[in-house]
């Protein structure tokens, strides 16, 4: 695990091809605004990595331009060895769709399509943009819902749902393409506060298996849980970054100090 | 009021209903047809195209119909390079001429009305379909299009019953749908009120029809709105009961 920030010279890269995602100085403006400047990050395969930071800071952003979601102003993105974004050029829309395909977004709000079941959510996508039969598609559907815990589900509308529902169907339809990485977007941040526990028990139960995934929350208990890196970021830069238990017992940068206790004086641990 | 004449004239009448109902669904499909492209270009990030389309929707909707089929039945033959043209053996034809002059028109509508449902699309799911990979032409096809043609649907409901009703000017270049037969029918008896009552009699029937399907396809379409029968889940319950403890144990 290696996370440099901005100005950091050596990057040590080891056969690159392996690395899921290797993100080098990124950049995004809107308008006169500078919402990320130089974010640098790698996450070798198996880490999760836990994004924290106040509002506006950048957080979201940094996730939506991985996938491209937003065009990133300036910097470099490697995803899989892949060279997606080469600096201020983006590929072609097909080397963006493929590169969309390898990374399963978990949005806040779910985005379901509400007017799909959940089982047509899920093989939407494989069977379209993959190419799968959809008898196959079905199948391994069945599995992810059975993973997430929602078999019973599989042909209620996403409306009929409760929100940590939705939310675990909208991960099963993530984890269907199969993707080297999972971002989750403040996947609990929607949720009413006793149906949080169960997305995030499907969210550890993923890290277990060893998947590659960037958590973007504020659930501070949960990220120093299931992370074994943490990156704080502050106004588009990585302000602190390393161990959870590192970080969260000896934080150097008074921002992140600050930030701290203001989220335990709001009744987290 | 001479009810008997009224029975008489219904054949007559009926005659006529089949050319206003010919009229009405091919200019309602012919309609549908331009406009779903044009919706889409409408809604497209490229300036131009919906530009022009904007300029194409606001002459039709901003100008009367009636001056429309004028304009198409009267107005052509005095260009020599249509009348020189293949095009005048349609455009000759009052048949035609009101066919071509419904579409564009009915197009016109149509398309503001897929537009407002295309935007009304969440762009959570529109983001979603992204994300997952799907290109654009997919997402329009899978994702934008089916959900904004539901959101669209009341309201072309409507435009189709208005269009159904806007046929009737036809009978102002010589043809003989319902409105021109009956007109014709008022002329040869001179009882104005039986003959227009059944005629409307007719119109409000082909409209509770249109009504009445636009419905049912709205209720089918509105499913993932409704709320979920009990039934039908505790079936489906049993069904799957054995996997649901199977999947308790997988992921607690």
């Amino acid at each position: 695990m290696l996370t440099q920030s901005e100005n950091s010279q050596f990057q040590t890269v080891p056969s690159e091809s392996r690395i899921p995602l290797r993100v080098k100085n990124l950049k995004k403006r809107f308008g006169r605004l500078d919402v990320l400047k130089g974010i640098s990050m790698t996450a070798q395969s198996g880490d999760v990595i836990s994004i924290l930071g106040s509002s506006g800071s950048g957080k979201s952003t940094f996730l939506r331009c991985l996938n491209l979601l937003e065009e990133p102003t300036d910097g470099e993105i490697w995803i899989a060895g892949r060279h997606v974004k080469a600096r201020g050029r983006l590929g072609s829309p097909r080397e963006v769709n493929a590169l969309r395909a390898k990374l399963g977004m978990v949005f806040q709000h779910f985005n379901l399509w509400s007017c799909k079941t959940v089982l047509e959510n899920i093989i939407e996508a494989p069977i379209h943009v993959l190419g799968i039969a959809k008898q196959e598609a079905c199948l391994r559907a069945e599995e992810l819902l059975l993973k997430v815990g929602l078999a019973d589900k599989r042909h209620d509308y996403p409306a009929h749902l409760s929100g940590g529902q939705q939310q675990r169907a909208a991960i099963a339809r993530a984890l269907a393409m199969e993707p080297e990485i999972l971002l989750f977007d403040e996947p609990t941040s929607a949720l009413d506060p006793e149906l949080v526990g169960e997305v995030l028990k499907v969210i550890r139960s993923l890290a277990d298996e060893g998947r590659t995934m960037l958590i973007v929350t504020h659930e501070l208990a949960f990220a120093r849980q299931v992370s074994n890196h943490v990156v704080f970021f502050h106004q588009g830069q990585v302000e602190e970054e390393g161990h959870p238990d590192e970080l969260f017992r000896r934080p150097t940068s008074p921002r992140f100090k600050q930030f701290l206790s203001a989220q335990i004086g709001e009744g987290c641990p | 009021m001479n009810l008997a004449l009224m029975v008489d004239v219904l054949p007559l009448l009926c005659e006529g209903m089949l050319l206003t109902a010919q009229l009405t669904l091919a200019s309602v499909a012919i309609g549908l047809f331009i406009a779903v492209p044009l919706a889409l270009l409408r809604t497209s990030p490229w300036p131009v195209f919906s530009h022009a389309i904007f300029l194409y929707t606001f002459l039709f909707r901003g100008t009367p119909l009636l001056v429309q089929l004028f304009l198409v039945y009267y107005g052509a033959g005095q260009v020599e390079w249509i009348r020189s043209s293949v095009a005048w053996s349609m455009l000759r034809e009052p048949f035609w001429c009101a066919l071509i002059t419904f579409s564009l028109n009915n197009a016109a509508y149509t398309t503001e009305i897929l537009r407002g449902g295309l935007r009304a699309v969440p762009s959570g799911e529109v983001e979603a379909a992204k994300a997952l990979g799907m290109p654009y032409a997919l997402r329009i096809r899978r994702i934008i299009l089916p959900a904004g043609f539901r959101l669209a649907l009341p309201a072309y409901a409507n435009e189709v019953v208005l269009m159904l009703k806007a046929s009737s000017l036809a009978s102002t270049i010589t043809l003989m749908e319902l409105t021109g037969t009956a007109r014709k029918i008022v002329a040869q008896t001179f009882s104005p009120y039986e003959v227009f009552i059944s005629a409307a009699l007719i119109y409000l029937g082909f409209t509770f029809v249109i009504v009445h399907l636009f419905g049912r396809l709205e209720t089918r379409m509105a499913k993932h709105q409704k709320r979920a029968e009990p039934g039908n889940n505790s079936q489906l319950r049993a069904r799957t009961a054995g996997i649901i403890s199977a999947s308790q144990k997988v992921a607690p």
